[in-house]
């Protein structure tokens, strides 16, 4: 098994794992930083395969502004941190949903 | 699972642990079966890449990606920008506001790293936005990619908390509109002088392209640095929203 | 086995991936999240197919992913713009709640 081969598969499993964990990680940071993550090893993947127009778009666009969206999302969306008196009283509508970290 | 089977259970029909099986169990299957389709797949000389080498001298660019995206299949890269344009529109802010594009904001909180981080930053980046549509004729490179270097400056850019851009003035939906309504000029005009749409004449096809091309970069780095702006501050568009950047 | 088939092999577990996570996550950004997942994974099984030898390339797959890559960049920023809509909405009606 030669060098080149080696990197691909540890390419391939990287990706694999990274797209586990952008979705069901811990906290939605943490989806989001794995996402942009997985964006940047997919570019190195298109280099691998030939595709260098579409390892320069996917490193600006898939990487770079879907990453500053989901961001610039995520912020508007996480629950304000500095007001504690409304957390105890807001309503318990999904149970399952309060027990993960958003 | 099978703790449910009970006659007195009065909780919710579907069992999220059961369904969690069954959803896995029946992408399990979809996956299988598209690497069994994929094994089968013989891959040589098949596709249309025979077609594209045997045309590539008529298309006027050398890169074969380009060719194919703005001359082979022109017409879908035109759809490609009006469905941009469509998003665009859908998420501009409610306002009607008449003023400049670019304001300079004075007061207010600066980040003076990401000030001077972008002072070096953006002619670089601005220069070699130009070198990658140039270059794009003949090496990777192209307009969504120029296009796309030049929105991520654009989102430096409006980081920093010294620049407000009003996408709803004039020269702002000519600069959203510019890449659309040129190459649909540009193809209805083919219509009269070769008959048929988006038809380029041969040794005229690498101007045209180039042409295109700018206009199409334009157009895409005003979309895509709306669509951050949009989803940033709405504060200044929305006077009901009480959001406020960086608290 | 060379390298263009594992690669699609890849790309048909992540599009697997990103489909059990729109089935099964709970927050609406992680299914957004997951649909962008799986159009990754769509990407990477078209440039896999499309690479025939070590030299030959098809450019027209290249050109579906960068269509595909600028309007699945459009789509998600059209789907958060929404999700922050309700989110608006959701947290105003339980402001006036609470009062």
């Amino acid at each position: 098994m030669n060098l080149e081969i080696a990197f691909d598969l540890l390419l391939m499993l990287s990706c694999l794992i990274l797209a586990w964990m952008s979705i069901f990680a811990v906290s939605l940071f943490r989806c989001i930083v794995f996402f942009v993550c997985l964006g940047l090893l997919v570019t190195i993947a298109w280099v691998q395969m030939g595709a260098y127009d579409v390892a320069i778009a996917e490193a600006a666009i898939g990487a770079g502004i879907t990453g500053a969206l989901l961001l610039a999302a995520w912020v508007r969306i996480r629950p304000a941190v500095e007001d504690t008196s409304s957390e105890s009283k807001s309503v318990d509508v999904n149970h399952q949903d309060s027990k993960e970290h958003v | 699972m099978f703790n449910k089977i009970d006659l007195d259970y009065n909780g919710s029909a579907w069992d999220s642990a059961a369904s969690r099986l069954v959803a896995g169990l029946s992408v399990a299957g979809l996956l299988f079966f598209l690497v069994l389709m994929v094994f089968k797949h013989d891959v040589h000389n098949t596709g249309i890449r025979l077609y594209v080498d045997d045309n590539i001298d008529l298309s006027g660019v050398s890169n074969p990606v380009t060719a194919v995206l703005l001359n082979f299949r022109a017409y879908d890269t035109l759809l490609e920008l009006a469905v941009l344009l469509i998003v665009v529109i859908a998420t501009l802010p409610g306002h009607n506001q008449q003023g400049p594009l670019v304001k300079r904001m004075v007061q207010g909180e600066h980040n003076l790293v990401i000030l001077a981080l972008q002072r070096g930053i953006a002619p670089s980046v601005l220069m070699f936005a130009g070198y990658l549509l140039w270059a794009g004729a003949s090496q990777p490179g192209g307009a969504f990619q120029a296009g796309a270097l030049l929105a991520g400056t654009c989102v430096l850019m409006l980081q920093t908390g010294t620049y407000r851009i009003n996408y709803t003035s004039i020269m702002a939906r000519q600069l959203l509109a510019l890449g659309l309504v040129f190459f649909v000029a540009v193809g209805l005009a083919l219509i009269f002088f070769e008959g048929n749409l988006l038809n380029y004449p041969a040794d005229h096809g690498g101007l045209l392209i180039l042409l295109i091309e700018g206009c199409a970069t334009v157009s895409i780095a005003v979309t895509l640095s709306s669509l951050y702006s949009n989803l940033v501050d709405p504060s200044f568009s929305d006077p009901t929203d009480t959001y406020r950047q960086g608290s | 086995m060379n390298s263009a088939l594992l690669y699609s092999i890849t790309g048909i577990g992540v599009f697997a991936i990103g489909l059990l996570g729109v089935v099964l996550a709970s927050h609406i950004m992680r299914k957004v999240l997951a649909l962008n997942v799986m159009g990754v994974g769509i990407f990477m099984l078209l440039i896999a197919l499309a690479k025939h030898s070590e030299s030959l390339v098809d450019p027209v797959p290249h050109a579906m992913v960068l269509t595909g890559i600028v309007i699945g960049a459009a789509g998600t920023a059209l789907a958060l713009n929404l999700m922050v809509r309700l989110h608006k909405m959701s947290d105003s009606t339980q402001e006036k709640a609470k009062r």
